[in-house]
């Protein structure tokens, strides 16, 4: 989806997992990872949830470390992926020079927006492209920049952050589901 | 050619896509069970208030075959949003009509479709989302995997439909609040 398997197995290579990309961070920008990490352990169900994933996938997170909607969902992806055990593997690699292919490729309404994640079968073909915000950020955003004119009816949620956890595992879950069902898959694990 | 979409690639498929009518009308016999879905979908007040708040123009490219069954239910869920915020235009093209385009948007190493990808007003790429949305692959996977007990977010009952509208719904939101917020827009619409 958006890209090929092979650009997508070299950036993976490149890439770090959440810790060393957040400790290679400036340090003022560490806090707002950490932060959210700390909030986003899963709940029982989505523990739940997460337990009846089968088959291994690669998420490869593109982001800026002074972006707060990248820290809050590379937050929740982490949590997730640790509670996948080694299921989903998780690499983060910057909006910089070295991944140019991959960025120039993979523009927003003509801006080169971060967080985009892509969602990988085992094998690094492309199952799914997310980004930048989701739609419960984008409802947020919109109530504060749009007051009453806001094109919104749902509801603000009790907790924001949350949210964003169980949107990202929405779609992992599907991907999952994907994954699962995947006639080639199927025939690859006998499942 | 390097990957990625481009505005003018969507733009010149998106003028030889076909509306509603004229997709149907490109094979009667398989348009049925298209039109049969369609008279069974329902918006309740609450959705189609608010498509009918969406301001911003978003055309909507639907990769699809008339032939296949999940774009069958997809489709028409897809017609029935369109139908209620006038700012969408959804059109659809054939697979076998925009090889190159289904290159860019393999999924899991197949050329799967439903692919539906949405545009600003220029075309410039916003997001792409297929095959199955997450309470489709739900249904799919409680009916064809067999537990012994309930996958963890299995639907209770026969809900696919309205599922579909849910979750469709989620995504024209999304990409419609990109847009309404989106700086170069605002900008240009002084909005």
């Amino acid at each position: 989806m958006l890209m090929t398997a092979a650009i997508l197995h070299d950036a993976f290579q490149q890439g770090i997992p959440f810790k060393e990309f957040v400790e290679a961070g400036e340090e003022h920008h560490q806090h707002q990872w950490h932060e959210r990490h700390g909030l986003l352990e899963l709940d029982q169900a989505q523990a739940a949830r997460v337990e009846s994933f089968t088959r291994p996938m690669k998420i490869l997170c593109l982001t800026g470390q002074w972006c707060g909607d990248c820290a809050l969902q590379g937050a929740a992806l982490q949590r997730i992926s640790e509670a996948a055990g080694d299921l989903v593997e998780l690499r983060f690699i910057p909006r910089s020079e070295e991944f140019a292919e991959l960025i120039v490729a993979n523009r927003i309404n003509d801006g080169y927006r971060v967080p985009l994640t892509w969602f990988m079968a085992e094998d690094y073909h492309p199952c799914a492209r997310f980004g930048d915000r989701t739609l419960s950020r984008y409802r947020s955003m919109a109530r504060k920049a749009l007051g009453d004119d806001a094109p919104v009816i749902a509801q603000p949620s009790d907790d924001p952050v949350r949210e964003v956890l169980g949107e990202m595992l929405d779609e992992v879950e599907r991907v999952q589901w994907l994954l699962r069902l995947s006639p080639r898959l199927r025939e690859l694990h006998g499942d | 050619m390097p990957p990625g979409l481009r505005a003018r690639q969507l733009e010149e498929a998106f003028e030889s896509a076909l509306g509603w009518n004229e997709y149907l009308e490109s094979d009667p016999v398989k348009a049925e069970p298209w039109q049969e879905t369609r008279s069974q979908v329902q918006l309740d007040s609450d959705q189609e208030r608010l498509l009918s708040m969406f301001t911003r123009s978003m055309p909507i490219l639907m990769i699809s075959g008339i032939w296949c069954g999940d774009c069958v239910r997809q489709g028409p869920v897809l017609q029935a949003l369109a139908d209620a915020a006038p700012c969408i235009e959804l059109k659809y093209i054939d697979r076998d009509a925009a090889p190159l385009l289904m290159e860019e948007v393999a999924i899991n190493d197949g050329h799967r479709v439903p692919v539906v990808l949405f545009m600003a007003e220029d075309f410039e790429p916003v997001s792409a989302m297929g095959d199955r949305t997450l309470r489709y692959y739900r249904h799919l996977a409680s009916r064809n995997l067999g537990p012994s007990c309930p996958l963890p977010g299995a639907p209770a009952g026969d809900s696919l439909l309205e599922d579909l509208v849910t979750d469709w719904l989620d995504e024209f939101e999304r990409v419609h609040l990109l847009l309404r917020l989106s700086g170069r827009l605002r900008t240009a619409h002084k909005d």
